[in-house]
């Protein structure tokens, strides 16, 4: 398992000597699941069905107050984060 | 007025009812027991006094009014995952250390709802993933029948506030048995419910096909109270449902699966487990010997498959919103550095995991075969219960481990959770109640049930609850 290259799709920076050991012992683990047969099998992703779950489509408003001053910074209102374009190597 | 912290809900409510002690009398020696005992075993991340005081005030007015549900003036615990609005709600992250919840979980509502008093938020494993307290990014806590050992986890504050009497109950979660192995751990009653039976709403969420909120309590009465408060459906989760609640059992059919002792179970739980047996054998229960034959792969099929959705689910963990912990030299690199700084090893561990099993060349291999070997233990059980009413077994392999003993190993850790992640996998309500000690160390016997079957497992545990001595 490349550690780095699996991290970083995460958007995490670690080091692989702290998760090498740990990993690939959790990875030869799980490894049992090949034994069994499962090629007539069903997934199961989700228990029941929950069908039929729709709402009316009615607008909710909602006091925004509390949901804006959890941001790290605002303008107007508004969230404000870094430019979203950049040079890679800035 | 000192043994008060001690009663159950039912002799509380009664107590209130008959104004033997007000709601306010009753959480000032809530608040009491917490100052106390809390430095020790440190099962509150943050305490709400003040406005459990204010609750209390008006949980009595309510009284006087000749209100009468069981929960009214009731203080409580909530597991610090489960939004209160006004309140931090940490998920035990340092990712959220100053987070205050914008809303109230839709188990809070119903809670504030009928009146019960919240005196604060319980520690956890970081976002719940764990099974002793110790991956808190603040601190561990501790058993309260032993301050050298873990209280289990992931719920283990709610566990051993329930446990060192600072509550009269607790809300826990549990994906693989954050429910049920800290009751186990600390010798009190949980209940893990049906999937579907109680809202998610407003619970940080770590597996969402496995998630669910549950009660923590002294007895099985007081888990039953606290779970016909919190059922039903919700609009604000589409996977909650109205359920018509089952029959009363006439005659009671207990499966026994020979695959819950096997390599690995503790000798000592294993024979309190067969005296429980024994004991309701002698009630005239039946008892059956079932075959749970997937059993030994459903710890490999629940770690693909929680880390996988979490790895989906914590995502959203990335300092832009909120919850920012470092600075960026430039988008990119702000992500990488605060979900870096952000999570603590085992969330990562478990992210890079659930990521490689999704990812291209994987995902049939790993992710989608963990899909099927589910449908296999969903088969299994529903196999088992054309025979029989409940399942009994043993909650954890082992007895309360000793803080620092397993933190360095975590497979070690995860094969603790062997008996409890099946029941999620497929969906099902399991109760863990205790059923023995060794030494002062607690002991749990797990009760599984078919789904929306809650009333079969409070059945069959009152009636151990209640006639069972030699504990």
């Amino acid at each position: 398992m490349e550690i780095k290259k699996i991290a970083q799709l995460a958007y995490l920076l670690v080091d692989e000597k702290n998760f090498e050991k740990d990993l690939s012992a959790i990875l030869s683990y799980v490894d049992k699941l090949k034994e069994l047969d499962t090629s007539q099998v069903e997934e199961t992703a989700y228990l029941f069905s929950f069908s039929d779950t729709l709402r009316e489509d009615v607008e909710e408003r909602k006091e925004t107050k509390d949901v804006v001053d959890l941001m790290p910074k605002t303008q107007n209102n508004y969230l404000e984060v870094q430019e979203v374009f950049f040079e890679e190597n800035e | 007025m000192s043994d008060l912290t001690k009663l159950t809900i039912k002799e509380l409510h009664q107590g209130l009812k008959d104004k033997v002690f007000s709601s306010q009398e009753l959480t000032k020696e809530f608040l009491k027991q917490i100052e106390e005992k809390d430095k020790e075993v440190k099962a509150f991340l943050t305490l709400t006094s003040e406005q459990a005081l204010k609750q209390a005030a008006e949980a009595d007015e309510r009284i006087s009014q000749g209100e009468d549900n069981p929960l009214l003036g009731i203080p409580c615990a909530i597991k610090d995952n489960i939004m209160v609005k006004g309140v931090k709600c940490t998920a035990g992250s340092k990712f959220l250390e100053n987070y205050l919840s914008p809303y109230d979980a839709t188990v809070v509502k119903k809670l504030k709802e009928k009146g019960a008093v919240i005196l604060g938020k319980t520690n956890l494993d970081e976002f719940a993933m764990g099974s002793s307290c110790e991956n808190s990014a603040f601190y561990p806590t501790k058993n309260p029948r032993d301050l050298t050992r873990v209280p289990g986890g992931s719920s283990g504050g709610s566990a051993a506030s329930v446990a060192a009497e600072m509550c009269a109950f607790a809300l826990g979660s549990d994906t693989g048995g954050s429910i049920r192995q800290p009751a186990s751990f600390c010798g009190i009653v949980g209940l893990k419910p049906t999937y579907g039976s109680v809202s998610r709403y407003g619970l940080i969420a770590f597996a969402s096909s496995l998630d669910q909120i549950g009660p923590m309590a002294k007895s099985v009465d007081d888990v039953k109270i606290v779970f016909e408060a919190l059922k039903g459906s919700d609009k604000m989760d589409a996977t909650s449902v109205d359920f018509e609640d089952s029959e009363d059992l006439k005659k009671v059919r207990i499966g026994v699966p020979k695959e819950y002792f096997g390599q690995g179970l503790d000798s000592k739980i294993e024979k309190a487990i067969r005296k429980a047996i024994e004991f309701y054998k002698k009630q005239g229960v039946e008892i059956k010997e079932i075959d749970l034959p997937h059993t030994d792969y459903a710890l490999a099929c629940y770690y693909i498959i929680s880390p996988a959705e979490a790895s989906a689910n914590l995502a959203r963990f990335d300092g832009i919103k909120y919850g920012k912990v470092a600075e960026g030299k430039n988008l990119t690199d702000y992500y990488f550095q605060n979900r870096t700084k952000g999570f603590g090893s085992e969330v990562k561990r478990r992210i890079i995991l659930g990521t490689y099993t999704l990812s291209a060349g994987y995902y049939d291999a790993y992710y989608k075969k963990a899909l099927k070997v589910r449908t296999l233990i969903k088969n299994d059980f529903e196999k088992a219960f054309e025979k029989v009413d409940v399942i009994l077994g043993p909650t954890s392999p082992c007895l309360p481990f000793k803080i620092g003993e397993k933190v360095n190993d975590p497979l070690a850790m995860y094969l603790g959770d062997i008996y409890t992640v099946s029941v999620n996998l497929a969906g099902l309500p399991a109760i863990s109640l205790p059923c023995g000690e060794d030494n002062g160390l607690p002991m749990g016997m797990q009760l599984i049930a078919p789904a929306f079957k809650e009333n079969n497992l409070f059945a069959v545990a009152k009636l151990f609850e209640q006639n069972y001595d030699n504990k």
